[in-house]
């Protein structure tokens, strides 16, 4: 992803050879990313890069969406890789689904640091169920979710209702294999300009389906 | 911080991945200390990941046009089965429609066709 001129590298890589973005080409190849994960659980640092490269934009807009500082997101998101290469390195991990595993580690941070911090600011002891309350999402409730499934379903007509070639494109992109957008362009034969421009556009329609009402 | 707020345009090809570095920069930074800008960035966030949902339900839902054309098809199969039956100008175990008409089959009604089927060819 090109989000950031400062995504991580592996901790402890070196940081010499192709730039930034040299090194996101080399990330968006089409090596697989089932051959990626099989390296990096060898250790492989330049699997790790790579996988690091392609996902961790999508784990910091995970945290994004949970309400947190993209300063913040961007911090839990490295501490997140970091402590999966930790993982690997003391044979914890025999499996990874990117970006899902990371996303839920980088998560699971972010609730612990906010725990931490809610038990510092009260300098007393914790009330957990209180706690958990506070910090649950707040979209999280049944009324919600199904609020949300409702608007979800209204969401799937409109794509029914899109091209046929724009439904491939955002399925691709949004789907659970965690694909790239560079790697969706060489999927449908398409510029990667032009598959950004897709995906502007059914956002546009999908949007309205998904935002609702503004509130007053 | 930056005092210009960013763009919904910004913040949308931000969570797409889309923006050069500087400017990405440039929004992580003004972001970081703007509320406003901060809560539109959560907000296009949270799209996103609803986006992924979507994708997802998406792919598990049969395209309408499809179901109700499978449906149409099979509702049709039925009611020409039962016509023909009622008819009796059909075999009782004709091709096509017997797994349609075997499904919604009542022994009572298949009492009573085949009573008045064997009634037409008894006085025929």
């Amino acid at each position: 992803m090109k989000a950031y001129a400062d995504v991580l590298p592996f901790p402890g890589a070196p940081l010499a050879g192709p730039s930034a973005a040299e090194r996101i080409e080399v990330a968006a190849e089409p090596a697989d990313e089932a051959s990626l994960c099989t390296a990096a659980l060898r250790g492989e640092v330049s699997a790790w890069n790579a996988l690091i490269q392609k996902h961790n934009h999508r784990v910091v807009v995970a945290l994004l969406a949970r309400g947190l500082r993209v300063d913040r997101a961007k911090d839990i998101a490295q501490e997140a890789w970091m402590r999966l290469v930790e993982q690997q390195r003391i044979g914890r991990l025999d499996r990874l689904q990117l970006p899902g595993l990371a996303i839920a580690q980088a998560t699971f941070l972010a609730l612990e640091s906010a725990r931490r911090e809610a038990s510092t600011r009260r300098h007393e002891d914790v009330d957990e169920p209180a706690i958990a309350a506070a910090l649950r999402d707040p979209r999280d409730n049944a009324e919600s979710r199904l609020l949300t499934e409702e608007r979800v379903a209204r969401a799937v007509h409109v794509l029914s209702r899109c091209s046929p070639s724009a439904r491939r494109v955002f399925r691709l992109a949004y789907g659970g294999e965690g694909l790239s957008h560079t790697e969706v362009a060489q999927r449908v034969g398409l510029s990667l300009q032009r598959v950004r421009q897709i995906l502007c556009e059914v956002r546009a329609k999908l949007r309205v389906e998904l935002e609702g009402e503004k509130e007053e | 911080m930056s005092t210009q707020h960013a763009t919904s345009a910004e913040l949308e090809l931000y969570v797409l991945g889309a923006l050069d570095g500087e400017r990405a920069q440039r929004v992580e930074v003004h972001c970081s200390a703007c509320d406003a800008c901060a809560a539109a960035l959560a907000g296009e966030a949270r799209l996103e990941t609803a986006f992924e949902k979507v994708a997802v339900r998406s792919v598990q839902t049969v395209p309408r046009p499809a179901r109700a054309a499978a449906y149409g098809a099979a509702g049709l199969l039925a009611m020409a089965a039962a016509v023909g039956l009622w008819m009796g100008r059909l075999p009782i175990a004709s091709g096509a429609g017997e797994g349609t008409a075997a499904a919604s089959h009542h022994p009572m009604d298949d009492g009573a066709i085949l009573d008045a089927r064997n009634d037409a060819l008894d006085g025929g």
